[in-house]
């Protein structure tokens, strides 16, 4: 396996644990947290791929040495 | 309509968990409770003493000399000890600006000082609830289950009969820790060789613990291939410990002072049903 899937699984198990325990840290109730995570889960990787897009891009126009 | 009772306050809370914080047992002096008071000053000021005595007062001396500066060491779990955190660094500071050895017990006595600051913590969670609650159990039982949070994660959770949650976030942050461990073959467990990734780990409690005292004075002799994604691993986990510490503390709280649960902003379908006409 290459390092960019071996860093994709770390980042991937990494978010797991910070959105999950920032969802229990938000809601005391068990029932209310479970519904919480999915949408928790997909706004933070979401949020972060679209991140990646933007730093792509910026990269590949401004920062591009060929 | 119904009138929820007052709990019994005894001073304030804020103020209560400040004076502990700045010297260990004077909030709960401040409550009147003296024989609280004079055991948390000689635990968690005994605990620091002994610390400084076997490290010499060096753990400061472990952070590079570009890295030194007052508030370096506020980034350390000694910060939860502040007033012993402030007489280390007046009295022994970042040491006379020569390379010397490490005293023998310098890896227990910096773990004992930071230890210190834990249990700081803990005294501080127990001067504020006790500030409020009408019985001394309920200061207790908060600050156990706290401190249980911190010793082994999850534990809190267990503590309290949300064993659902307290099986996701063991399995969670020691797996975490665990891998993390893995990957940066055990260097990520010396407060010397990765000052601040430590104090990180240190909030992962006994894993970190018994981790450093296995595995703590190994040798590096070469490249880690992942060893920044290790380092990275143990230190979040220790730190999302906190949020679960801080969790477990607020389900106590609520439960022995009789006040609402922590609940997130989320649009319930009646919430979101309300017109707001001008």
């Amino acid at each position: 396996m290459s390092g960019l899937w071996v860093h994709l699984l770390l980042f991937l198990l990494m978010g797991t644990a910070i959105v999950t325990l920032g969802t229990f840290y938000a809601d005391a109730e068990d029932g209310r947290a479970r519904k919480l995570w999915p949408r928790r889960m997909l706004s933070f990787f979401g949020g972060c791929a679209v991140l990646v897009i933007v730093m792509l891009v910026c990269e590949h126009t401004f920062a591009a040495l060929g | 309509m119904t009138l929820t009772p007052k709990p019994a306050r005894r001073g304030d809370p804020n103020v209560a968990a400040l004076l502990t914080w700045f010297l260990p047992g004077a909030g709960h002096l401040y409550l009147g409770q003296f024989a609280w008071g004079v055991a948390l000053f000689a635990l968690v000021d005994g605990l620091f003493f002994l610390g400084l005595r076997l490290s010499g007062g060096m753990t400061f001396e472990f952070l590079d000399p570009e890295l030194r500066s007052p508030f370096a060491p506020a980034l350390s779990p000694e910060i939860a000890n502040l007033g012993g955190m402030l007489w280390q660094m007046r009295n022994y500071g970042f040491g006379p600006g020569i390379v010397r050895p490490f005293p023998d017990g310098i890896v227990l006595g910096s773990m004992l000082t930071a230890l210190s600051g834990v249990l700081n913590a803990v005294a501080m969670c127990h001067a504020h609830t006790a500030a409020r609650a009408s019985a001394p159990e309920a200061a207790r039982r908060t600050a156990l289950a706290t401190l249980c949070a911190w010793l082994l994660p999850g534990l809190g959770h267990f503590l309290q009969g949300r064993r659902t949650r307290g099986a996701i976030v063991f399995a969670l942050l020691v797996g975490c820790f665990v891998l993390g461990t893995v990957l940066a073959e055990g260097s990520n467990l010396s407060r010397e060789r990765h000052f601040y990734y430590w104090a990180g780990q240190f909030g992962i409690g006994l894993p970190a613990l018994l981790g450093e005292l296995a595995f703590g004075s190994m040798r590096v002799t070469r490249d880690i291939g992942f060893v920044d994604a290790g380092l990275v691993f143990a230190s979040v986990a220790g730190m999302l410990n906190v949020l679960a510490m801080i969790d477990v503390y607020g389900w106590s709280e609520s439960k022995e002072l009789g006040l609402p649960l922590k609940r997130s902003e989320v649009e319930t379908p009646a919430a979101s049903k309300v017109e707001i006409r001008l």
